[in-house]
């Protein structure tokens, strides 16, 4: 039984089912030789990590704008940006003080804050450290991934091209699906093989979206105001996409990319949702490929509407 | 015991708190209790998990330190941490009774001493903040029914909003009768049912909201109001308990 003797429909069928298989191949090559990541579940307690991990140095840069002007330390002006008076003394992170001292001087656009050289720099720090982590994908772990690619996308085309010169030997003429599958698999074979995030951060990305399920759930709630940390780390988990539109016009004007997606679903499919341009522009909620009280005071005692009264127990 | 993957995640991310707090206070740390439904392994994704922290002092600078895990964990998981000091817990747990004997009732130590035993009011205080409770209850209610009833689904997240004080209300109510319960909601329950067959309805119907089902038209104002009758129904149980020397 000879493969390549198959017929047309056959040979699809076996192409695909090969494919599929090489599919995995691949990404369990990816998974032995990628980096380990940290086993730890929990986030950083740095949002803009979080961020770059999920959509890359730019969409950190993003995040970071949007939690300023949440706080008010960021106002927005006919598309331009331009800090607050006392800003620089208010924020503790280095990305937030180079996005501030950016539109301190005067009011800036947001594309020329993401393309500033000293905000570039910081987030690429960001971008750094979860390289140390196992999360990112780093040069170093370039040539291996190469090598699968190679390996993986030479037997795709071996076999397709073992097929295509025995179909011309044989005087067959319909062979265009014969150029286009190899082509199909090997786009796919480099989706599986090369993206951003190593296969520990794309766990971790989805451990986040699990952990951070019940702020994405009550989003409707968030508003501008800097009232919580909420509002910042839905964006940083799920994307500017996951924000409401209503509550937050501000974010889908500056960023208008972001509104082609404000009603999509905020996890990814594995070709990847969009893309990162650098430009002040957040396409999609996950721009990187492959993935797929009780304290007394408050609620309760003592405070309350009308008589206050210990609201009773945890829910 | 079995979590869902949102529960796991959860309870890792508690799993890895509790031992930064420990670690960064120091002699300072007696106890860490989580209570509510997160003690009861009962997570909705609407609930908050609560966790007693008792310190021995305050220690700003270790507490400083962990201000942005705290953070983190509050915009994660909605933790609601509860900070009192070893010295002033008999006088928080009278001030509090019904909260703490919720707490006593349901309760899971994290870390450190068990101070559980510490936990349980008096009787007499469960009384009185019990009583307190429940007028609070009456008027919140009312006001709530009038302010927001019109509007059926503003009168079902009022009714939400109300069923962790009236469950922990009908527990402290239903433990000074004397009578045995399994939980809050069951307390709550068994209240209703002894009061009347539209309290009960009101409660039941308090139930399935929790759990994500809705009301129909109108029934939502009806509710507000019969569970506003419920509290002064109880309201009146307590004091037939005094007044029988209880």
């Amino acid at each position: 039984m000879n493969v390549f003797d198959w017929r047309g429909p056959q040979f699809v069928l076996f192409y695909l089912v090969f494919g599929v298989a090489l599919y995995f191949i691949a990404r369990q090559l990816r998974a032995w030789t990628d980096p380990r990541g940290a086993r730890d579940p929990t986030p950083n307690d740095d949002p803009y990590l979080v961020a770059c991990l999920r959509g890359g140095p730019a969409e950190a840069i993003r995040v970071c704008i949007v939690s300023l002007l949440d706080r008010g330390l960021l106002q927005s002006t006919d598309n331009q940006l331009h800090s607050a008076a006392t800003a620089a003394r208010v924020v503790r992170r280095p990305l937030e003080r180079a996005i501030i001292a950016r539109a301190q001087a005067a009011p800036t656009r947001v594309r020329d804050i993401v393309r500033d050289d000293s905000v570039q720099q910081q987030a690429a720090l960001l971008r750094d450290e979860l390289a140390a982590q196992g999360f990112y994908a780093v040069p170093r772990i370039l040539p291996v991934r190469i090598l699968i690619y190679v390996l993986c996308a030479g037997a795709a085309i071996w076999v397709a091209l073992h097929k295509l010169l025995l179909a011309i030997e044989r005087g067959r003429s319909n062979v265009l699906f014969l150029y286009l599958m190899p082509v199909a698999l090997c786009i796919a074979l480099a989706i599986a093989i090369f993206p951003r995030r190593t296969l520990a951060g794309e766990a971790h990305v989805r451990a986040l979206k699990r952990l951070f399920a019940r702020t994405h759930d009550n989003r409707q709630q968030l508003r501008f105001g800097g009232q919580s940390t909420e509002l910042v780390w839905l964006s940083a988990v799920f994307g500017l996409s996951a924000l409401p539109h209503t509550s937050f016009p501000e974010v889908y004007q500056l960023f208008p990319g972001t509104r082609r997606n404000a009603n999509a679903s905020t996890s990814c499919s594995s070709s990847g949702c969009g893309s990162s341009n650098a430009c002040g522009t957040a396409s999609s909620s996950d721009s990187s490929s492959s993935d797929s009280s009780s304290s007394c005071s408050s609620s309760s005692c003592g405070g309350g509407s009308s008589c206050g009264g210990c609201g009773g127990g945890g829910d | 015991m079995g979590h869902s993957p949102r529960d796991a995640a959860w309870f890792a991310l508690l799993d890895k708190l509790v031992p930064q707090l420990t670690a960064a206070l120091g002699d300072a740390f007696v106890s860490a209790v989580l209570f509510g439904s997160a003690a009861e392994d009962r997570l909705r994704l609407g609930s908050d998990v609560n966790v007693l922290l008792v310190l021995r002092r305050w220690e700003r600078a270790a507490l400083d330190a962990l201000r942005e895990p705290l953070r983190t964990s509050h915009a994660a998981i909605a933790l609601q941490p509860m900070f009192v000091l070893e010295a002033e817990l008999p006088q928080v747990v009278e001030a509090f009774a019904v909260k703490f004997a919720d707490i006593a009732r349901r309760h899971h130590v994290l870390a450190g001493e068990d101070i559980t035993p510490h936990l349980v009011p008096s009787r007499r205080a469960l009384w009185v903040r019990c009583r307190h409770e429940l007028l609070n209850l009456q008027l919140r209610l009312r006001e709530r029914y009038v302010v927001l009833s019109l509007r059926p689904e503003q009168a079902e997240r009022a009714l939400i909003q109300s069923a962790g004080a009236l469950r922990a209300c009908a527990a402290a109510v239903q433990s000074l009768r004397g009578v045995p319960f399994t939980h809050g909601r069951a307390a709550l329950l068994e209240l209703a049912n002894a009061c009347g067959p539209q309290y009960a309805e009101a409660a039941a119907a308090l139930s399935r909201l929790r759990e994500g089902e809705t009301v129909a038209g109108a029934a939502g104002a009806d509710h507000l109001l019969s569970l506003s009758e419920l509290a002064g129904r109880a309201l009146a149980l307590l004091d037939e308990l005094e007044a029988g020397g209880a």
